[in-house]
Formats: structure tokens, sequence, C-alpha cells
């Protein structure tokens, strides 16, 4: 062998040991496969139906922060919240045009954790406290093993997730007691009501929508292709937040 | 060896300040023991592997219902809640007269009720009966809306009609 094509040899080994398995994590994403199995829970709100109805909308926030918990503390740098309604600018900041319709741009949106099929939050969490349930898709959490080093707050592109400063019991109005609260120094959101799922229960959310709209939320399975949800989508033109990161959001909105 | 007799009485003393404590616990006196109220009926597992397991028995528990979605398990042939609110707080009603006593005895801190909602403090505010009841609640809504639509899409095909 030639001293040079020794030496091509060896830099092409050591490019290939040092970039072969990332390129190869790339090129075989486990995450794109993940939600082609089992179920895949996801929510449509129909931001027609919203319009106009703040009531709906308070409910919507009050049944679920009431059932599980959220405390409610003043000031955008300590508040926790699961589930809140958020000017048309701030929720779909890519889409504000210029002169659109006068009803969009005014209306509330109602948003949550978006349980994407690519969560970011999922890679940077150091102790496997959040991860995507590969049953049915939700971004679950598990409040004991967090260790509050908030990496998936920075890692959320939706600001989807609160941090406990302080300890939350004195700012709740009334106590669940068949759901925990949590304690100081730990993470939280949205787990699509993962405990009233596994009884076959709709999230929180949508039953209270349900109380004056009948479809302006809608929970169900995109991988069952004769359910309520995929009809939907596939009738109506719907946007989802930030597309363009490619975290696959799973919270869809008609407008 | 210089000064034997000092070096073995101070070998005596030490082992005997050494072992003290064993030595004092096994006079047999146990009158620090904590009394603890025990509801009647059968645990799930016998008193003394719930004495000595009962905190890797929540550990697993937790570990199954959180990170695996199990909530159930089998024991003794039935099926039981894995929760420690629900299953163990049912009949150990008070966390004061059954967890504290025997946790202050052995100093130990575990940290359930940080999150965990104690008992003493908060009752349930809502049964899996209440929540069953707001479901219904919500469905008869959606079925209303329906016949309001069946009824209008009626009334429209009458006015046609004419």
């Amino acid at each position: 062998m030639k001293r040079r094509d020794f030496i091509t040899a060896t830099a092409l080994a050591a490019a290939f040991g040092l970039a072969g398995k990332p390129v190869y994590n790339v090129l075989a994403s486990k995450d794109a496969l993940a939600s082609k199995t089992g179920k895949r829970l996801a929510m449509v709100i129909d931001l027609k139906k919203f319009e106009g109805n703040s009531e709906m909308m308070n409910k919507c926030v009050d049944a679920c922060h009431s059932m599980h918990n959220v405390p409610d503390i003043e000031g955008a740098k300590e508040e926790v919240k699961w589930i809140w309604p958020e000017p048309f600018e701030h929720a779909f900041l890519e889409q504000n045009n210029q002169f659109i319709p006068e009803n969009i741009q005014n209306n509330p949106i109602l948003i949550m954790c978006n349980h994407c099929d690519n969560p970011p939050c999922v890679g940077v969490c150091p102790p496997k406290a959040t991860w995507k349930r590969a049953e049915d898709g939700v971004v679950m959490m598990d409040w004991h093993r967090c260790i509050g080093c908030r990496y998936c707050m920075a890692a959320c592109p939706y600001g989807s997730r609160s941090f406990n400063w302080r300890d939350p019991r004195p700012k709740i109005k009334n106590i669940t007691a068949n759901f925990p609260t949590r304690s100081k120094g730990v993470v939280e959101k949205c787990t699509f009501c993962d405990e009233r799922i596994v009884k076959g229960l709709e999230p929180a959310c949508v039953v209270a929508s349900k109380m004056y709209e009948p479809e302006a939320m809608v929970f169900g399975d995109l991988n069952d292709d004769k359910s309520n949800i995929r009809k939907i989508l596939s009738e109506n033109y719907s946007i989802r937040r930030k597309p363009e990161l490619s975290t696959q959001p799973e919270v869809y909105y008609l407008i | 060896m210089y000064n034997t007799g000092k070096v073995v009485l101070g070998i005596i003393v030490f082992v005997l300040i050494f072992s003290s404590p064993f030595l004092i616990n096994m006079s047999g006196d146990t009158s620090g023991m904590p009394e603890m109220t025990v509801p009647e009926g059968e645990c799930l597992y016998p008193k003394d592997e719930m004495r000595a397991n009962h905190m890797d028995i929540l550990n697993t528990w937790r570990d199954k219902v959180v990170r695996e979605d199990i909530r159930y398990t089998e024991i003794n042939g039935e099926q039981v809640e894995m929760s420690l609110s629900h299953t163990c707080m049912k009949c150990h009603e008070s966390r004061k007269e059954f967890c504290n006593v025997c946790h202050a005895y052995m100093e130990v801190n575990p940290y359930c009720w940080d999150c965990h909602v104690d008992p003493d403090d908060h009752k349930p505010t809502m049964t899996i009966d209440e929540e069953a009841a707001m479901e219904a609640a919500a469905k008869e809504c959606a079925l209303k809306e329906e016949e309001k639509a069946i009824q209008e899409s009626l009334e429209i095909n009458a006015e046609e009609e004419k």
C-alpha cells in the first residue's frame, strides 16, 4: 500500500467513525416510525366555534386547572398553566399576515401542549422524566422523577411547560383530592388527561367544551381512519403551530 | 508489650461503648415502640411483608402506573388499583394516625405527601360516579344539539314543501 492510500483510508475510516452513527440516526429516524404503530391521539380545535364565546373558553381552562390542581399564580414569570387563551399573533406568529379577517385576528386561541410526534422536550430530559408514550403518543411526565433542570422548557418551542418556583399548594383554590399537586422545583404541563383516557373518558377541556358546542374540540386517534377526528381533518383545512420546526404537533386548528 | 493492662482495659472500654446500643436493645425493652391504630380486616399482603416492603411495593406501583400506564394488579385473585390514595388510604384512613406514627419513630421523611393529597386535609371532591355524571351531561348536550339540527333540517324541508 502506498503511503498516500494509507492516509486516505485512515481519514475515511475516522470520518465514518465520527459521523456514521449520527447520519444513520437521522436517516433511520425512530420517531417517525413511532407514530405509525398503536394509537396517535390528537385534538382538533375549531376556532370559529370559540368566536365570541369566551365563556366556553374559560370553562375549558377552569375544568382542566381545577381537576389537575394547577395553582393560580399571577405574573408571567411564576405562573403555571396547562391550557390557556393566547392572542392570534402570539399563537400563530408566522401566520399573522397583514389584513387578515378581524374575527381571526381578534379571537384568542386556546393553546396547550401539542403532544408532538417528534417532541424536542423529550430528548433533552436528563432523568427521562418526560417521554413519548409508544402506545398512544401522549407526551407524558413523571413528576416523581423531574429534577427541575428546565431543559424541557427551553426546548419546547410552544411554551407549553411551567415551572413551580415555589410550593404551589397555598395557591390552589380548591384541592382536588384524587389528583396529586406538584411540589417546588418541578415542571408541569398538559398530559392529555392520561388519568381520564385510561378510563375511556375524554380530556376535561373537551368535555367542558361539549357543554356548549358539540364539536368545538374533538379528541381522537389519527391512526384510526374511521375516527371522527380523521373525518373532520379530511373535510376541513387545518393549521398547526410552528409546523416548520418539524416537531409534528398533534393539536390542529380549524380557522 | 508495654502497659498490657492499660491497653487491654482500653480495648474492653472501647468495645463496650461501641456496642452499647446493641446491648441495650438486647435487654428486650421495646417500650418506645409506637402504637398504631390498625384497621380491621385483611391487608393486601401479610403484616410482616407490608412492614418490611411497603416502600418497595409503592415504588413498583408508581413505576407501573406512571411509566407503563398499568393501573391494576392482581393480588390474591382480586383486581387492585395500584394507588396510594385510592387503595391504601381507603382502609388506613389517616396519615397522622398511621404513616406518621412509625415514620416519626424511625426518623424517615418520605415525600409522598408533598404532592399526593393528605386524606386528613382533603376528602375527594369528585368521585368516579360524579365524573361519569358529568360525562353523561355532556353527551346529553351533544344529543340535544343533534336533535336540534335534525329539527331544523325538518323545518327547512317543510318550508320547501310549502
